[in-house]
């Protein structure tokens, strides 16, 4: 497998979830290193806009040719927007985890929320252990 | 511990993704199940399969005993000739699906990884039982297997292979007694191809002219993950997943690999009875295929409804990269069986709509 890529300035999920905060909106998608381990993507399961959830609720699921594998909600929350073009191209998550990959927008209910996830230098001390 | 196959260096040195599978340290993938899974459609592929079990059957008894233990009536397999065909308990439950191979002078079955052993306990067992002279041996460590499968295989293999592997048509084998190497056409992805036995310390040597043989046609090394994918488009059955001890041949839509004709096989009453069960019984389970509505895909366990009514249990399930949607196999009572039937399947609690769909899933053209 290929070296996984940890972006600086974003936040990070011990479940493999990234988020980046935009004002008092959040972007959340799965990282390189979950990408890389699913597989081929073959489906994205996204919340419907409006969907109110707390953190590290359950909100999405992504499926590879393999196995089926739920997407937390790193903040507390409601959903603004969902990633539309994931329906017919669901291996741009694969291609571009942190870019056009991206999943769902929540608007930040609470930003101390952000003080229990971990940043790019901790993630990647995560990733070291789970090699 | 895990064993490792004669090819498990090659996997490391291809930076393949490697998981425990029967026992033994298997690539899942090298480039990406699609990928690959599009190479064995399109070009071909190469597959270690080595994990498989082979059990040499020999003596003056062989023929009898083995036709007490597989479905199959052997007695008309001919020498070259290679016949699918299953092992079951008394009660009709499945133990192991295998291919036998009739050689000169013995038998060699192929049979799952992960039931190679029990394979071998439950085979001596009976012959001890039966006081048949049939001697078993298991090859399974001596020998390596490598697959290749795809529009291209047969033009790759002429290249590779000293037998000549032209000449073969589907289901038959050539054997060479000095390389000790054994090819048959046939495989497990619903391509053309052949399954290639040799000893162990010459399979990397093989798997190496394959590969150098496949550069520029776009011949890709595929692991167990598009190996799954394949065979479920093709919709042969997995040994664990579609077929076990809870099914019979049976119901499993394998019954033209028995021959209920012959009175002492092992589990022959029970699968007599089966096939009147699911002559006159429409709530009886049989495997069905089917083909969902979007790429959102059943897996195992997942529960098949016809209407209101729960009316199967997906065995298998995936995405397909051949018909760029999801599909499997699962048991649906027979009145909601047939092609063309609407059923749904339960996925994380929502019903997805699909139909009931003829097997295979895919046909090549």
């Amino acid at each position: 497998m290929g070296e996984k890529v940890v972006p600086d300035g974003l936040y990070y999920t011990k479940e493999h979830e990234w988020l980046r905060v935009e004002g008092d909106v959040a972007t959340i998608g799965v990282t390189d290193h979950a990408q890389q381990e699913l597989g081929d993507i073959t489906y994205v399961e996204l919340p419907d806009p409006g969907t109110v959830f707390h953190q590290f609720e359950e909100a999405g699921v992504v499926e590879s040719v393999k196995a089926a594998s739920d997407v937390y909600c790193p903040v507390s929350g409601e959903v603004t927007k969902v990633n539309m073009e994931l329906a017919d191209d669901p291996v741009v998550v694969n291609a571009e985890p942190y870019d056009g990959g991206w999943l769902f927008k929540v608007r930040i209910e609470d930003p101390t929320e952000l003080d229990n996830l971990m940043g790019a230098e901790e993630y990647k001390l995560l990733l070291g252990e789970e090699e | 511990m895990a064993e490792l196959t004669p090819l498990y260096e090659r996997h490391v040195e291809m930076g393949a993704r490697i998981i425990e599978f029967g026992g033994f340290m298997m690539p899942v993938q090298y480039s990406g199940i699609i990928e690959e899974h599009n190479a064995v459609r399109k070009a071909a592929g190469v597959f270690d399969v080595s994990h498989m079990g082979e059990l040499e059957v020999s003596g003056k008894d062989a023929l009898a005993f083995l036709n007490r233990l597989v479905t199959r009536n052997l007695e008309g397999l001919a020498k070259g000739r290679v016949a699918y065909g299953l092992m079951c308990r008394e009660d009709g439950g499945i133990l192991d699906d295998l291919t036998v191979y009739r050689r000169q002078d013995s038998y060699y079955l192929v049979v799952n990884a992960s039931t190679a052993k029990a394979d071998l306990a439950w085979m001596t067992a009976h012959r001890d039982q039966w006081g048949s002279d049939a001697e078993i041996r298991d090859l399974s460590k001596a020998t390596g297997k490598i697959d290749l499968q795809g529009p291209l295989a047969a033009g790759i293999a002429a290249e590779t292979c000293p037998l000549d592997t032209g000449k073969l048509t589907y289901f038959r084998f050539a054997e060479d007694r000095d390389s000790g190497m054994l090819v048959s056409r046939s495989g497990y992805t619903g391509e053309d191809g052949f399954e290639f036995y040799l000893p162990a310390a010459e399979t990397a040597a093989l798997w190496d002219r394959i590969l150098q043989a496949g550069e520029g046609k776009g011949l890709l090394p595929c692991g167990l993950g598009a190996r799954d994918t394949l065979r479920l488009e093709a919709c042969l059955v997995l040994n664990g997943s579609d077929i076990g001890p809870e099914y019979d041949p049976i119901v499993a839509g394998l019954g033209w690999a028995v021959d209920l004709g012959k009175d002492d096989l092992v589990g022959v009453e029970a699968l007599r009875s089966s096939a009147e069960r699911v002559r006159v019984d429409g709530g009886t389970r049989v495997l069905a295929a089917f083909v969902l509505e979007g790429r959102s895909s059943g897996r195992h366990g997942d529960t098949i409804y016809d209407g209101e009514n729960a009316v199967g249990l997906v065995t298998s399930g995936s995405f397909s990269p051949t018909l760029g949607r999801a599909v499997g196999m699962g048991y649906v009572a027979k009145n909601s069986a047939a092609a063309g039937t609407e059923v749904d399947v339960e996925i994380r609690k929502r019903r997805v709509r699909g139909k009931i769909s003829q097997r295979p899933l895919y046909n090549r053209s």
